[in-house]
């Protein structure tokens, strides 16, 4: 058979079993195993059966991500959130719309814990969005500033998404981490001047705070000192090279946890969603990069990247071009699946077309997790509205969409900046080896 | 026994899975801290700790899936069942449900005959010369518990399915 007629083929009922509620991780496997079966041989696909799942459970680069995620569950129950919240909140809360700004930071922050944007969001969704609307904030903008500062627990480093990337594109995930650093705080600035923005044309959508005290603020910063210790532990510790990443994770875990049960935190019922929330959060994304593994097998057999490759060089297109028509790409596809899928469904593909063209594998890295983490807050799926909706249900989902806007429109121009000057990914790696 | 108290006791040996899962993400952040402790203290780091990352790892994932699959927390884009209706979205999660079970069975023969292939060579890792069989055995029985508990999740969701019918006006559209 036709190895373009068997891509089609596998390509169209991998997203055919998505379509039929077959579990997204499923449907790759089984679109992948078939497909390689068509092409070489049932035998030797069944080989990838094997191969696949086992050199994945078996990666030790891999274990970060089920520490990652213990350690942002640990930390929310020990109430980092909060804290993190507040010390931002007594430094900007006098500030027109300081609560909004407070709520990116702080999103920010608790990224840096976390490592994963829906785990940021319903976090600070919980903690901010009541103070936001308690405090006369309208529910567009307090609901929006959470649902667009819950992607950033994806961009800012530790991220679970950057190490499945870097496990996929087999990069190292440091350099990821390192080079996603400009780009988040070009996002935090780029949140922070839509907010300014937006009460700047609409006042009444935020009320201005009562500007703290040095006493308050030094209060509030007592108060945080275990997240800012959870933080420069993990951040510091891996930048400066003191820990590798699977330390960094481990040390963060049992931080996390030292702090929740010290803070008499850890009963029954919270541990009880932290098992659940990391044994359901990691078999999910274990079993979709198990049929990511298996489907890459079947489009590396089909040549089809090659291919690729081959007829876009022979297009007189500027790499440019390819690049936004690209990010066009998974914008919507950030629509309708979510990061993880959209990513792994798209690399074989997508990453040696990209390392054709000379650009660099970090650097699209950083790109594709900040182009497909708009897709968390882009209709009609966007997983983030979805979830302040379920933390605020009076709320509408309308309402939620039109309070995303402004950072909607921001994400767009950052994405644009890193994808003209590659460097503000790329330079911070080089400097830090 | 009925089958919901089938259901009852395996949905208690699927969480002290997920709790032996997680214990043992617990014990790698000891034993790495131990390692970062002796490294800068004593100048000795623990030879062969990524292998040991990749041991539990395998120990941990493995505990966790018998409890991702019992409560469906494998991600799913419900797309043709919110446009085709209630009946319709019953049925093609049944489908889902029968192609992740088929998944499942090929996932636990593929790992056993890997284990034994294993077991078999008395495979061990490079520095810590640790046995891995056990290990994988462990994934294996993971992957019959997860096995079982998700055809008796399925079984549960289809009786009650076919027990209750739909709803008048529902599927007209």
């Amino acid at each position: 058979m036709d190895p373009i007629l068997i891509t089609v083929i596998g390509l169209s009922g991998m997203i055919l079993l998505i379509g039929l509620h077959v579990p997204i991780g499923v449907a790759l496997s089984v679109a992948g195993f078939v497909g390689y079966g068509l092409l070489e041989g049932f035998h030797p696909a069944l080989t990838i059966l094997e191969s696949a799942p086992t050199q994945t459970l078996s990666s030790a680069d891999l274990v970060i991500i089920p520490l990652f995620l213990a350690m942002g569950g640990l930390a929310n129950s020990a109430g980092l959130s909060r804290d993190i919240y507040n010390l931002i909140y007594v430094l900007l809360g006098h500030r027109k719309g300081g609560l909004a700004l407070a709520t990116i930071a702080g999103c920010a922050g608790f990224g840096a814990v976390c490592g994963s944007s829906p785990a940021t969001a319903v976090t600070m969704g919980r903690v901010a969005l009541p103070e936001m609307l308690k405090r006369g904030y309208t529910p567009s903008l307090a609901a929006g500033s959470v649902a667009a500062g819950g992607t950033l627990g994806m961009l800012i480093p530790p991220s679970i998404v950057m190490v499945i990337y870097a496990f996929i594109a087999q990069e190292f995930v440091i350099d990821l981490f390192t080079a996603a650093l400009i780009p988040a705080a070009i996002a935090v600035a780029f949140h922070f001047i839509a907010i300014m923005i937006t009460v700047r044309l609409k006042p009444s959508v935020a009320t201005v705070g009562e500007r703290s005290t040095w006493p308050e603020r030094l209060a509030a910063l007592r108060q945080s000192w275990g997240v800012i210790l959870l933080m420069g532990t993990v951040i510091g510790g891996l930048y400066s090279g003191i820990f590798t990443v699977h330390e960094a994770a481990a040390l963060g875990l049992a931080l996390s946890f030292l702090f929740a049960l010290l803070r008499g935190r850890l009963n029954r019922q919270e541990l009880w969603m932290l098992l659940k929330e990391t044994a359901g959060n990691t078999a999910m994304i274990y079993t979709i990069i198990i049929g990511a593994s298996i489907f890459s097998y079947f489009i590396t057999a089909t040549r089809i990247p090659q291919y690729f490759v081959e007829t876009m060089n022979a297009l007189d297109v500027a790499p440019l071009v390819i690049i936004l028509l690209l990010l066009v790409m998974y914008l919507i596809l950030g629509a309708v699946f979510d990061t993880v899928s959209s990513m792994l469904i798209t690399l074989p593909f997508v990453l040696p077309m990209v390392v054709s063209l000379g650009y660099d594998p970090i650097w699209w890295g950083v790109v594709l997790i900040m182009v497909t983490e708009i897709g968390m807050i882009t209709p009609p799926i966007g997983m983030n509205v979805f979830i302040i909706h379920g933390v605020a249900p009076d709320i509408s989902l309308r309402t939620i969409f039109r309070g995303i806007l402004p950072f909607f429109y921001a994400d767009l121009l950052r994405v644009l900046v890193v994808v003209l000057f590659p460097a503000l990914a790329l330079w911070l790696p080089q400097v830090l080896g | 026994m009925t089958l919901e108290r089938i259901g009852r006791i395996w949905a208690l040996v699927v969480r002290m899975f997920a709790w032996a899962g997680l214990l043992s993400l617990l014990a790698l952040t000891l034993v790495t801290l131990a390692d970062v402790a002796m490294r800068n203290g004593l100048g000795k780091p623990i030879l062969g700790l990524n292998e040991l990352f990749g041991l539990f790892g395998v120990a941990s994932v493995g505990a966790f899936l018998p409890f991702a699959l019992s409560s469906r927390q494998l991600l799913t884009v419900a797309f043709f069942g919110s446009i085709l209706g209630e009946r319709a979205g019953t049925i093609l999660n049944w489908f889902a449900d029968i192609c992740t079970l088929v998944f499942l069975l090929a996932l636990l023969w593929s790992i056993r005959g890997y284990t034994s292939d294993v077991v078999t060579n008395g495979e061990a890792t490079y520095l810590l010369g640790l046995a891995t069989g056990p290990w994988w055995i462990w994934v294996v029985i993971c992957l019959v518990v997860s096995t079982i508990a998700h055809i008796l999740t399925v079984t549960g969701i289809m009786t009650r399915d076919m027990l209750v019918p739909p709803r008048l006006g529902e599927d007209q559209s």
